[in-house]
């Protein structure tokens, strides 16, 4: 027979082997199955790879050197959701049919909700731990792990009042789950005696909050609280306080001041801001950094926690076959102590952790001592 | 299974998409960049008839097919009228402008979070679920666009707007009013985008802003072109190649590379080499 | 005072909003071609400051003219590799539309390879900003305000006094005329392309140090440069450079009264104003033969 021939025939006869040799050996070591459906192109698409992507592969990489699950590998499969509705369902879609995954994690409200109603159906877990929409957790395959948005803004509230500010003035992105933050604050801060003199917002998009900051600078007010979900807006806000002359007594923000944009753009520029956040241990901190090379931040604390809060109680339920069972032991875990502190699951898949104070100072991140 | 069907309701929502934006372009010369405004319109409507107003999918698509072909008439009044470069900059106005509305009209559009839990069609008292079901709803529907857009390539109103599209002035003189059967057909045409609209509600059960943006229009335009136009084939073709190509990236592997952004350039760099080597598109009639 | 702060910050968005829509509209008038890739060649002129100031380490006083040189070359670049050829084969203006846009995706595509999505910022901290009166100003205003009043009243002259200015107004208003005329359209193509090019390059090179680059920052603009050409009238540069000054303005000053939710919606409002009430623009009425 022909070169052509022969060649596809000893192409066959591979793969032929392969294939028993790799039916034999998934019987024995097959996967435990998850998928990864985030923005990973477009604008924050390099902050969740940084931070968010991180979190969970260090969680994974950790598990499989100690064995595995039930001894099982861990695989995960990643989809590029793009920021839309449209295509997260496209990815989960493919996560679930093609890859068989057990559980998804994500991240966005706009990218979560939308794959919801099809997890559900298909009896999927979804893990969207930072995500801060209230929404999320009426679902009962979903699980956040994470202060709700309100929570972020009572918080500053309090501290505002109790550091003697009357007036305050916020600046935030256009965003459904940062506005419930604000309406947080503001409720708070008017109870406790104080006056909002200025609330803006700007888009996502947006580059230049130099006239919203201009028409708050004329407001005069003691207290600045600015709220975002990412740090490029963050590192502008803070860039154009200054340029405007916009000088309020304190500055407030959450722990997106962490971000690395921030301080390539100049750590001096967030000295002295006051923060909510949710601190990782200095031992996470260390095992991320070495494996990655930087400081590990919220975000990635959370996503990782995300991750071990699975594989326990995967454990304890003793396999993957039933994820109700599986979700049914994370809602009904009690106290989970992960990396960002201690979250409280109280039979359903809201968790609670309380943010703490910090603030930078000399170009660090520490804890507020008033 | 569910996958691969999912994909199919992709393509042939916007190959309903694509054979009415043909109407307008590849038969008419209406060169329109408000098609995924109007399907923005025709899905919002839709949501927001079903969802906040309780109104059955039936009643909920027509209704929305009608205010958006009325919207349609209302802009292309003015617009229409105007020569090519001005129509051309306005549609693109009106593009922003009607994303700009849907994000900051939270009272009946939700703002930037969309509007969601838009019921699924149902025959009597049977409702359609997921897979299969939608699957079939939408291949009906967009049959019958597509069979309305087929009966219409091989009737005599054909000619007429192929003479307004190649020369207006000449159809002028054949007495054809240009101007009314210009906004006549564009109304129409948005009137079936909006129908395209409803279909994406229903499949999805919820519409966001993010799926009606300037990058939509522009993928339209794409589909029409790389299928090719004035052809009921190239409105199937251009939105199967360009909805699979992205989709087959997903099989393809790669630790740290940036398969995204690959995706992205190998899908410019495909649509200036088909302009360049092979303007009628794949099956199309008329050169780009 | 809140009014007049806002007015200045208005006048300087307003400068580049001009700068790149007179830009467009150089190339949209003077060769049909509705080039949207003009948002990626923007973009081109934001990384190659980079790449002269920052890896190269130039002087600003020599990277920034440098930068604008580049740009204007990769303007005239990409009509040499995608326009001309589309001409050749007589391609309309739909194909070259989506040649263009093949274009914009796979430039913006290439840069996040290369550089990434994040944005890459040209310099630490604010910029240098000096008080008159209650009013701060940024060196960034200046600029802007200074180069748009140097540039237009140049382009102008160049337009109606020199031999090639003369040149593209005839191939704009009549291309087969001007053919017949001897004149060398292929090379007055490029010229308007590195003119147009040029012409964003100066305004990305302000905005860039001020606020960094990332690979959809020319997408962005070139919405609202759309928007001042359409509200200027299309046609007519001085056109497009008093829509982009109107909406600078007009964006800014409504935060006077209006939350900066409304922004875009101004915008619009004004855009859908133009479109309902005037859709030629403001300068339309000058346009009885398509003018540069």
């Amino acid at each position: 027979m022909n070169h052509t021939a022969r060649t596809a025939i000893n192409r066959l006869v591979i793969a032929a082997a392969a294939l028993s040799a790799g039916i034999g050996a998934a019987s024995a070591q097959e996967p435990i199955r998850l998928g990864l459906a985030m923005p990973l192109s477009g604008q924050n698409g390099d902050y969740i790879k940084r931070y968010v992507l991180a979190g969970h592969e260090l969680a994974i990489k950790e598990q499989n050197e100690k064995g595995g699950i039930l001894g099982r590998p861990i695989k995960l499969f990643i989809e590029d959701s793009r920021n839309d509705g449209a295509s997260a369902v496209s990815a989960l879609n493919k996560l679930i049919n093609v890859d068989k995954i057990k559980a998804v994690f994500s991240i966005f409200t706009p990218v979560v909700l939308p794959m919801l109603p099809i997890a559900e159906e298909k009896k999927v877990m979804v893990f969207a731990p930072s995500v801060e929409h209230p929404d999320l957790t009426k679902s009962r395959w979903a699980v956040r792990m994470t202060p709700t948005a309100a929570v972020n803004g009572t918080l500053v509230a309090d501290q505002a009042i109790k550091m003697g500010m009357k007036t305050a003035a916020i600046l935030t992105e256009d965003n459904e789950a940062v506005r419930v933050s604000v309406k947080a604050f503001i409720a708070q801060f008017e109870k406790l005696g104080g006056k909002v003199v200025g609330d803006e917002t700007f888009k996502n998009q947006d580059t230049d909050m130099r006239g919203q900051l201009t028409k708050l600078r004329a407001a005069r007010p003691d207290a600045f609280y600015f709220n975002a979900p990412s740090g490029r807006p963050v590192a502008l806000a803070l860039k154009q306080i200054s340029e405007v002359g916009f000088k309020p007594k304190q500055i407030f923000a959450t722990h997106l001041i962490e971000d690395r944009e921030v301080m390539a753009l100049g750590a001096s520029m967030a000295e002295g801001v006051i923060y909510t956040a949710v601190a990782t241990t200095p031992e996470f901190n260390q095992r991320f950094k070495a494996a990655y090379g930087y400081d590990a931040d919220a975000n990635a604390g959370k996503h990782y926690d995300s991750t071990n809060v699975l594989f326990e109680a995967i454990r304890k339920v003793g396999s993957d076959a039933d994820m109700a069972k599986v979700r049914d032991a994370i809602y009904n875990w009690g106290e989970y102590k992960g990396t960002l502190g201690t979250f409280r699951f109280t039979g359903s898949g809201e968790s609670r952790v309380l943010p703490i104070l910090k603030i930078v100072k000399n170009g660090k991140y520490v804890r507020y001592e008033p | 299974m569910d996958y691969t069907l999912h994909l199919v309701v992709i393509v042939l929502i916007y190959a309903s998409l694509v054979v009415s934006l043909d109407l307008l372009i590849g038969h008419t010369g209406i060169l329109s960049f408000g098609h995924a405004a109007f399907y923005g319109i025709g899905a919002y409507a839709t949501a927001a008839l079903t969802v906040y107003a309780g109104w059955d999918w039936f009643s909920a698509m027509i209704a929305a097919a009608a205010i958006t072909a009325a919207i349609a008439a209302l802009v292309g009044i003015p617009t229409l009228r105007l020569g090519g470069d001005y129509f051309i900059l306005a549609m693109f106005g009106f593009q922003l402008i009607v994303i700009t509305l849907i994000l900051n009209l939270e009272p009946i559009t939700n703002g930037p979070f969309g509007i969601r839990n838009v019921p699924r069609p149902s025959i009597g008292s049977f409702q359609i679920q997921s897979g299969l079901g939608m699957a079939l709803f939408v291949a009906a529907v967009t049959g019958i666009i597509f069979l309305v857009h087929w009966r219409f390539a091989s009737s005599p109103m054909k000619a007429m707007l192929h003479a307004i599209r190649d020369d207006e002035a000449v159809a002028m003189s054949l007495g054809i009013d240009v101007v009314r059967t210009k906004i006549l057909v564009f109304a129409i045409g948005a009137g079936f985008a909006a129908l395209s609209g409803s279909l994406m509600a229903f499949y999805f059960r919820f519409v966001t802003a993010n799926s009606f943006v300037l990058a939509t229009i522009i993928l339209l335009w794409a589909m029409l072109f790389v299928g090719g136009s004035c052809s009921i084939a190239g409105a199937i073709v251009g939105p199967a190649i360009l909805v699979l190509f992205p989709e087959l990236f997903r099989f393809v592997g790669g630790e740290g590379l940036d398969i995204p952004n690959i995706q992205e350039a190998l899908y410019g760099l495909l649509l200036v080499l088909v302009m360049i080597f092979r303007p009628q598109g794949l099956v199309g009639r008329r050169a780009a | 005072m809140l009014l007049l702060q806002l007015l200045i910050n208005g006048i300087a968005s307003g400068a580049l909003y001009a700068l790149t829509a007179v830009g467009f509209a150089l190339i949209y008038n003077g060769t049909r071609i509705f080039h949207i890739a003009h948002g990626a060649v923007f973009t081109f002129g934001g990384y190659a400051l980079y790449l002269f100031a920052v890896p190269l380490g130039l002087p600003w006083i020599v990277a920034l003219p440098a930068a604008v040189l580049a740009t204007a070359g990769f303007g005239a670049l990409m009509d040499a590799l995608v326009y001309r050829p589309l001409r050749k084969r007589g391609t309309g203006p739909a194909g070259m539309f989506i040649a263009s846009i093949g274009a914009l995706t796979f430039a913006q595509a290439v840069y996040a390879l290369v550089f990434g999505t994040d944005t890459v910022n040209l310099r630490q901290g604010g910029l240098p900003t000096f008080d008159i009166g209650e009013v701060t100003v940024t060196a960034v205003h200046v600029i802007a305000a200074i180069v748009a009043l140097l540039v237009f009243p140049v382009l102008q002259l160049f337009l109606s006094r020199t031999r090639w200015g003369r040149a593209i107004r005839a191939l704009a208003d009549n291309p087969r005329l001007a053919v017949v005329r001897g004149i060398d359209a292929e090379r007055l193509y490029i010229l308007i392309f590195a003119l147009g090019s040029a012409l964003a390059g100066l305004a990305v090179v302000i905005l860039a140090f001020d606020l960094g680059v990332r690979p959809d920052l020319g997408f962005t603009v070139m919405f609202v440069a759309l928007v001042a050409v359409i509200v200027g009238g299309v046609g007519y540069l001085p056109g497009a450079a008093a829509g982009g000054f109107l909406l600078g303005v007009t964006q800014n000053l409504s935060l006077w009264q209006l939350s900066g939710r409304w922004q875009d919606v101004v915008v619009f409002g004004l855009l859908l104003a133009f479109l309902a009430l005037r859709p030629q623009g403001i300068f339309g009425h000058m346009l009885v033969t398509r003018r540069v």
